[in-house]
């Protein structure tokens, strides 16, 4: 660590939990530094925009000795620009008072980031620096002398290696000491006119309004002539003008080079060139070649996504039937039966075990495929391949009207899509931000990868890692199109361009992947698990009461309220092939407008409840130790399978074979074998696309409205039903072609004419938005 | 104040070319982040123009036109990544 000021080792810090803000410029490494000093596991990820809003958390220091650290998503300036997310940053940094500014800075890309120091110091704050990533600085051939660097700012440099804890220990030290010690940072040697004019301002600043940061305002008014109070008005004018009037430049220029001039001799002075380039440089030059490159770039990312999820569905296969007999064997059949041991009621073994024990069964079943594919997505995103794939998508987005970030909030929308919306706030265009948003729901979340996979191994068990892959590209495909969409209509305008900073390749550690897959497969099974769990214990526990010629009645469950409820609504998604007898896959796709998990949640239960009386008999007599052996069996047997879905495609040729894939699914739990006898694999793919398009869940509207509003939001549902509603039946009906040609033409029409009527209308729409900002402009 | 690099990227590109950040980064000496970041200054202030990237590709030997996979021809160069390139807004006007 390299100290500046004077230190006085072993000295309490004052009561209280002093508050320190960690800043920086995006993809520096500040969540990796504030979850090391907090101990948290707040995701992180090799690009720009992963944090968009602020945190915060408590972190020792020493024994006794408390603050909170917040954790700021990342922010190239003080003065501007950006999206929302900086806009955060910067609010918190002007206005809200901190002990202690911590900014992480990229050793390997210095200049750049001391442009933001330039600006930190004129707060005239309290300041520490973390020269982070030293190890990609020495990789780069550079050697930053953390000492010069301490000297000449005037504040504590302490530098890390944050990936691999390095440097944690002195960092500590360090805020204990800067906290205690209170020093500012020194002002840089302005030019003198730069100087005489900041002073003379901030001076009528501090005259006039009496400001504490008058020298920030000073820059801010300059900088940033339409924030400037109207009592400052002569004032800027005055100073802006001798300011131009010796260079010639616009002052809205000028102090930015000031900026530039500094960081760029600072930075020489405190580099030293050790050399040649190191590996990472060299790999990724060369991997950049090809991942970069304008035609290749793009089939390149979707091979690798295909090969995520094929990969993992098949890798996951393996261990699928061992997870599932296990669970069922201990959760639903040994439960059950201890259950009827201690003489619990029928009625309750059946709740308990079918309901919560069958719920569980599902989700642990799962667990193989669905945590292999956050592992893949934890490697793709932590090794910064992931930047690569905004950088490639680019040209793709900007066709359909918007800027290459917007990849980064549909890659977040893998896992969530409520992080996702919140994610469009790094889009400073609010054109773009708007289509961004929109483009969200149709992102496969984790929560529909339960049902892709229940479908999955039932229906597609050799290739249901290309069926889930499709089902992807599918979402992607929707999203660009809804973007294209209401760019070409409602939201025209052209994608406002950016300059895209390209991460260095990083050999993702194992520990940071896996902690990352693991807090992911965590949360999923928590809260997937809870709410098919709750659902089925519900639908076991509640009495079946239907319409009986008698009026309302207790019935069994296929006559019961839900049944009928869910058969009048059978006829509005007959054409995409779901039959009267299917009524649970309707009450699911009701219920599951809530949460995705809930699609699954009510077929289980549902199914289950079906089943109750077979199931009963398992309980009594259950042979579990057999079971287990089974299970364990199962293994070697998928192991040796696993070749077939790499050398079968996509194998949709048995799509109408419902007895060829109930045989082919070893579907073991009972609601697995009660969708193969629901479905057909075309009617499940149909089933499955409607659910991919339909309203994702309630959490996601809510964030979409608080985003942009109700209007888009109601649009938004309408919009992804009438999709889903769409495609899934043009998939039934196409695939079924054959047996009712005159059908299928009369949907076809039928849908391209309501397509056409929404273009029609959106054109208009669009058209009223532009004469409204003519209006208003003029 | 002229020798700031945010001037210095200013007067390449109004020289007329339209050139990609490393390239500009090469002819100024200056750091590529440093480069990156007076990029987005300039395209903030409505002064640049990204041009659309054309990927060079080297070509094989071969009559046939196989891409290099026949044993009688040398395999084609691997293509080398051509960044956005940028062009100084004035000058299209001009």
């Amino acid at each position: 660590m390299v100290k500046h000021c004077s230190a006085v080792a072993g000295a309490t810090l004052p009561a209280g939990s002093p508050r320190i803000a960690l800043v920086g410029n995006p993809n520096c490494g500040k969540t990796t530094i504030y979850n090391l000093l907090t101990g948290t596991h707040q995701t992180v990820g090799n690009w720009p925009g992963v944090t968009v809003e602020r945190r915060s958390g408590s972190a020792r220091l020493a024994a006794g000795e408390k603050v909170e650290v917040i954790d700021l998503p990342g922010i190239y300036s003080l003065l501007g620009g950006g999206g929302e997310d900086q806009a955060v940053a910067r609010q918190f940094l002007c206005d809200e008072d901190v002990e202690l500014i911590v900014q992480v800075l990229d050793a390997s890309t210095l200049e750049r980031h001391l442009l933001l120091t330039a600006e930190l110091i004129e707060l005239e704050r309290p300041l520490l620096i973390i020269l982070n990533m030293v190890d990609e600085a020495q990789d780069r051939g550079l050697r930053i002398e953390a000492s010069a660097l301490s000297v000449r700012l005037g504040v504590p440099v302490v530098p890390m290696v944050a990936r691999r804890g390095k440097g944690l220990g002195e960092l500590r030290l360090a805020l204990r000491e800067a906290l205690r010690a209170h020093v500012l940072p020194q002002r840089p040697d302005w030019e003198p006119v730069v100087e005489a004019s900041l002073s003379e301002l901030s001076t009528e600043i501090g005259a006039q309004i009496g400001e504490e940061r008058s020298r920030f305002l000073a820059w801010q008014t300059l900088e940033m002539p339409e924030s400037t109070p109207p009592a400052l008005r002569a004032a800027r004018e005055r100073v802006a003008q001798r300011l131009q009037q010796g260079s010639g430049e616009d002052v809205v220029d000028l102090l930015p080079a000031a900026r530039f001039s500094w960081a760029a001799a600072l930075a020489s002075r405190v580099t030293q060139a050790t050399g040649k380039a190191g590996w990472r440089q060299r790999a990724t030059r060369h991997l950049d070649r090809w991942i970069l490159h304008d035609w290749l770039g793009v089939p390149i990312f979707l091979a690798v996504l295909y090969l995520v999820f094929v990969v993992s569905f098949s890798g996951g296969n393996v261990f699928l039937d061992f997870f599932d007999q296990t669970s069922a064997a201990l959760l639903m059949h040994g439960f059950g039966h201890l259950l009827l041991q201690v003489g619990a009621p029928g009625w309750l073994v059946s709740a308990l075990a079918g309901g919560i024990g069958g719920g569980l069964n599902l989700v642990i079943s799962f667990i193989p495929p669905i945590g292999l594919t956050f592992l893949f997505l934890a490697f793709l995103e932590d090794s910064g391949y992931m930047a690569r794939a905004a950088y490639v998508m680019d040209r793709l987005m900007r066709r359909v009207g918007l800027p290459g970030n917007a990849l980064v909030p549909m890659v977040i929308g893998f896992g969530c899509n409520v992080p996702a919306i919140m994610g469009a706030r790094i889009i400073d265009d609010p054109r773009g931000r708007v289509l961004t948003v929109l483009m969200q729901p149709f992102m496969s979340c984790s929560a529909r990868l339960t049902i892709y996979m229940a479908f999955a191994v039932v229906f597609f068990r050799g290739n249901g890692g290309q069926v889930v892959f499709l089902l992807y590209l599918t979402g992607i495909l929707m999203a660009l199109f809804t973007a294209w969409l209401l760019g070409k209509t409602a939201l025209r305008g052209q994608a406002r361009p950016f300059v895209m900073e390209l991460p260095p390749y990083r050999l993702p550690s194992l520990r940071s992947v896996a902690l990352q897959a693991w807090q992911r497969l965590r949360i999923f099974v928590l809260r997937v698990g809870k709410v098919i769990a709750a659902i089925g214990f519900i639908l076991f526990l509640l009495p079946g009461i239907g319409w009986t010629s008698q009026g309302l009645r207790a019935t069994d469950i296929d006559h019961s309220l839900l049944a009928q409820g869910s058969e009048a609504l059978v006829p509005l998604f007959a054409p995409m092939g779901i039959q009267r007898d299917n009524w649970p896959a309707v009450a699911g796709l009701v219920a599951g407008a809530a949460a995705k998990e809930v699609v699954i949640g009510t077929l289980n239960g549902i199914y289950q409840r079906q089943a109750g009386g077979d199931l009963m008999a398992q309980y009594r007599d259950p042979n579990i130790v057999q079971a287990l052996r089974d299970a364990l069996a199962t293994i070697p047997e998928n192991a040796s399978k696993l070749l077939s879905s790499f050398t079968d495609p996509l194998g949709f040729a048995d799509l109408n074979q419902r007895d060829a894939s109930i045989a082919d699914s070893g579907a073991s739990s009972q609601t697995l074998g009660a969708l193969a006898q629901s479905f057909t694999p075309l009617s499940a793919l149909a089933y499955l696309l409607f659910v991919l398009l339909y309203v994702p869940c309630a959490s996601t509207m809510g964030a979409l409205r608080r985003e942009v509003g109700w209007g888009w939001m109601l649009f938004s549902t309408a919009y992804g039903i009438g999709i889903a509603w769409a495609v899934a039946t043009l998939v039934y009906q196409w695939g079924t072609f054959a047996g009712h040609p005159r059908t299928t033409w009369g949907w076809t029409a039928a849908i391209a004419i309501a397509l056409l009527l929404l273009l029609l209308g959106l054109r208009q729409q669009g058209r009223r938005h532009s004469r409204l900002h003519l209006q208003e402009q003029g | 104040m002229m020798e700031s690099p945010l001037f210095r990227i200013r007067e390449l590109l109004r020289a007329g070319e339209s050139l990609s950040p490393s390239e500009i980064a090469q002819r100024l000496e200056l750091a590529r982040d440093l480069v990156d970041a007076g990029l987005q200054h300039w395209q903030s202030r409505g002064e640049l123009a990204r041009v659309q990237n054309l990927t060079q590709v080297g070509n094989s030997s071969c009559a046939n036109r196989c891409a290099g996979t026949c044993s009688g021809c040398t395999p084609p160069a691997p293509p080398v990544p051509v960044e956005a390139r940028y062009r100084w807004r004035a000058q299209r006007a001009a």
